[in-house]
């Protein structure tokens, strides 16, 4: 009988390594060797291990290895990179606002890192020093001002800061910055349309030089997240309990807020504006793992990857040669489970 | 241990508390009381550090608290938080693991086994040690109130801050999460300092209070001393009365509600007296507040109707007490709202209203002083037979007297019952002297509790001179009357 007595918290977990490691692989390898010109799946590791690795493997066809290098597994990387970056900072968001609601989308950090996207874009603008990064920092800059304003805003509303106050706050941020933006384009005629289809979400036309765009931002941001795991553990519960535990909020409140705003931002500013990956994953990660941020953040980021990279393959086989953007279909998924949460929620309260 | 100086703080630029300066010294279980907006909530979130003061210091060992980073804070003061909606289901255990924060250092420290074993002694000590894997939101708000007990205790501070506990919780959690704090206040020498609403609760529990008004200190002490009522009535603004627990030695207060009924006419001109063949009955307008030594209704009570019961001169207790529940249920009166007394004599009885400024007295008496004693020398003699010779005295007060002043009315009617005996010259027959009283001998005060308060009756007050007055003359005139009656 004893023991049988496992916490639930360790149980999950000691597979949910193991298993997510495994899951986000095996998705790495299906997406790269799904599409147009279909790979068999041992070709595809076998050229992985070889172009990637130097580990010699087997035989293929070159055609092949140039596909799974130059095209599909950048392409594939930044999916993951892009779904863990939303994951990690809507995890990051819920526990720091206690609210099961919050998502780099549903707050506006979205939409305020892609009206500093499209501005770079408009005024074609390249700082001194920075150069290709231009527009991530920019990005990001805009999208950690946009929820400095929006939670500024939210608390002048209402002190306590409620799920529904925020989740409508962010809208009204939202639809303000959406309309600065079609705005932008609109001014710009025709040479940004292409616009359009990059801020519904995508990971198309991009190579390497994204991924290693978004690398040094996305390995920073997950850092910042997983040093103040146990805080967001203690913001769970109010942030005066935080300080109470002996947290010291005022600097961690930045911390936390700062590195999820990195990586919506970086992610924003490589793919456009992805709905509800933020949202929907950690949801489904605390179902599997429990709450708790030291092992929620790690895992949202190899569950959030799988999801993006499969959605993306889903995105440009499903109506083939057309490619839908990748932002249908997370909010064709994520907009019904938001609306099911908002339901407990209003129940719970 | 901990030491309040000149602390001053509230919200913006007004303070709410202003000036507060106090100690508690360690393994003390320590309550704050104050009306709504009398600073507790504000004193509590000063002391927690939620919000810094304004001026002055909080110092626990000597340390000031403004000096620790938030770490140092948490090693040596938990807080109980008043409210706990957990949007998450994280498992008891969880919960209880914050706890060790501040005991943890470096970005990503995990659990010592050290930490292990204090979580698993304050899950075991508040008795959440079964539910341990279970989601927090599957427990009652009792147990949940037990698991953030645990997650304070697990901080291994040195004192722990409450919030109004019992808040949300029934009255059956509300004593268990005391007793538990308790418990830890005594054993392990934690000092608490809890924000109790809850008077009663607050005197049962706490070694001293604080009673806060206006954001200064109205009182600091023993419970006894703090919870005065006039005191209380001062900085609640409300009527509450102090009594005393019927099983633990702490002052029990009570509400009363404030609008009562008012009617110009004096109670006392309401009373109406009638007389039977066997019985003198008074009755009242409204209840009366009581404090006798009548066969029924004794001690203190409420009561509406007084009886004065004759019966035969020799009589057995039991028999006259069961013939008096008779008598009245068959009058339809309900005995918990009666005051009832024997007596041998109706006719030797004599009644008076005095009246003097606010004082408005009426005293009613019945004479038989054939069994009379010397209570100086009575000692000497046997125990007779008991007889229904007796002195009922029925003294009606108008206005609200204190418990204070109920004794003492008894006293100085007694006094003026002996006076008269005196000048009146009855002899006791056992001890051929002169006599004090009979035995069973009947007092009964009964103060309307309206307009206007008596918190004194002694012979230098003017409620205690009508009285001293008024039984004098009444027990005087009843005697002539029975002296007479005698002679003749």
């Amino acid at each position: 009988m004893s023991t049988q007595k496992f916490s639930v918290l360790s149980k999950h977990t000691a597979w949910g390594y193991p298993l997510f490691v495994i899951l986000s692989l095996l998705t790495v390898l299906l997406t790269v060797a799904v599409g147009s010109v279909t790979i068999p799946l041992q070709d595809t590791a076998a050229i992985i291990l070889n172009e990637g690795f130097h580990i010699q493997t087997g035989v293929y066809e070159s055609m092949h290895a140039n596909i799974v290098m130059e095209i599909r597994l950048p392409r594939t990387l930044l999916a993951f990179l892009v779904g863990g970056a939303l994951a990690i900072a809507g995890a990051s968001f819920q526990g720091f606002l206690k609210n099961p609601l919050a998502d780099p989308y549903t707050l506006g950090v979205s939409s305020g890192s892609a009206l500093g996207a499209v501005t770079v874009l408009y005024l074609g603008l390249s700082l001194p020093l920075l150069g290709s990064f231009t527009l991530p920092v920019i990005s990001i800059i805009a999208g950690f001002i946009t929820l400095l304003l929006v939670l500024f805003f939210a608390r002048l509303i209402q002190k306590s800061l409620s799920t529904q106050t925020i989740i409508l706050t962010g809208i009204i941020f939202s639809s303000f910055l959406g309309s600065l933006i079609s705005l932008l384009i609109a001014l710009t005629g025709d040479e940004l349309r292409q616009i359009v289809h990059w801020l519904m979400g995508s990971v198309a036309m991009r190579g390497w030089d994204h991924v290693l765009l978004m690398i040094p931002f996305f390995i920073v941001g997950s850092f910042i997240l997983f040093a103040n795991a146990r805080e967001l553990n203690t913001f769970v519960f109010g942030e005066e309990t935080a300080r109470t535990l002996g947290v010291n909020t005022e600097r961690r409140k930045y911390w936390i807020l700062g590195g999820a705003s990195l990586l919506t931002g970086s992610a924003v500013a490589v793919a456009g504006t992805i709905g509800f990956v933020g949202l929907v994953i950690p949801h489904l990660v605390r179902l599997l793992v429990g709450p708790d941020h030291r092992h929620l953040l790690p895992l949202s980021i190899l569950a959030g990857g799988s999801f993006l990279a499969l959605t993306d393959m889903v995105a440009r086989t499903i109506i083939a040669p057309t490619e839908l953007p990748i932002g249908v279909i997370t909010a064709m998924i994520g907009a019904p489970i938001f609306g099911v949460l908002l339901y407990k929620q209003r129940r719970k309260e | 241990m901990l030491r309040v100086e000149q602390l001053s703080g509230g919200y913006g630029q007004r303070d709410i508390v202003s000036d507060l300066t106090f100690s508690i010294e360690k393994g003390t279980f320590f309550g704050v009381l104050g009306p709504n907006g009398s600073g507790k909530t504000t004193l509590h979130k000063l002391l927690a550090g939620l919000i810094p003061p304004r001026t002055g210091n909080v110092e626990i060992n000597e340390v000031s608290m403004s000096a620790m980073n938030a770490k140092d804070r948490a090693r040596k003061m938990a807080v109980l938080p008043q409210q706990h909606l957990a949007s998450f289901s994280y498992t008891v255990r969880e919960v209880v693991e914050l706890g060790r924060y501040s005991h943890q250092r470096g970005l990503f420290s995990f659990q010592s086994a050290e930490d292990e074993k204090v979580v698993n002694q304050a899950m075991n000590d508040t008795g959440v040690r079964a539910f341990a894997d279970m989601s927090i939101d599957r427990l009652s708000g009792g147990e949940q109130q037990r698991v953030f007990l645990a997650r304070a205790l697990a901080q291994q501070p040195d004192i722990l801050l409450l919030d109004e506990p019992t808040n949300h919780l029934d009255v059956s959690y509300q004593l268990q999460l005391l007793d538990t704090l308790k418990k830890w206040n005594e054993t392990k020498q934690l000092t608490v300092l809890a924000i109790i609403h809850d008077l009663n609760l607050a005197s049962m529990y706490c070694d001293e209070l604080l009673l806060l008004s206006k954001g200064k200190i109205a009182a600091k002490g023993r419970p006894a001393h703090v919870l005065k009522e006039a005191k209380l009535q001062a900085v609640y603004g409300a009527d509450i009365q102090q009594k005393y627990h019927p099983t633990v030695p702490s002052p029990l207060l009570t509400l009363s509600p404030s609008a009562e009924e008012t009617n110009s006419d004096s109670l006392l001109s309401r009373l109406t007296i009638r007389q039977d063949s066997d019985a003198l009955r008074i009755d009242a307008p409204s209840y009366f507040k009581t404090f006798s030594s009548a066969l029924i209704g004794a001690g203190f009570g409420w009561a509406n109707c007084f009886y004065n019961f004759q019966i035969a001169k020799e009589y057995d207790r039991s028999e006259a007490e069961e013939h008096v529940y008779k008598q009245t249920a068959d009058d339809g009166i309900d005995s918990s709202d009666l005051v009832g007394m024997i007596t041998a004599t109706l006719e030797n009885r004599s009644m008076k209203r005095l009246q003097v400024e606010n004082v408005d007295v009426f005293i009613l008496t019945t004479a038989d002083p054939s069994s009379a004693v010397d209570a100086s020398t009575g000692w000497a003699t046997k125990p007779g037979q008991q007889r229904s010779g007796t002195i009922n005295t029925f003294i009606f007060i108008e206005g609200t007297l204190s418990e204070l002043a109920f004794a003492q009315a008894i006293v100085t009617a007694t006094e003026a019952k002996s006076k008269a005996f005196q000048d009146g010259e009855v002899v006791a027959a056992s001890s051929q002297s002169i006599a004090t009283g009979t035995p069973m001998d009947g007092l009964a005060i009964a103060a309307s509790q309206q307009e206007p308060n008596h918190i004194y009756a002694d012979t230098s007050t003017p409620l205690g001179r009508l009285i001293g007055k008024g039984v004098y003359e009444t027990l005087s005139e009843a005697l002539k009357y029975s002296c007479s009656r005698n002679h003749s």
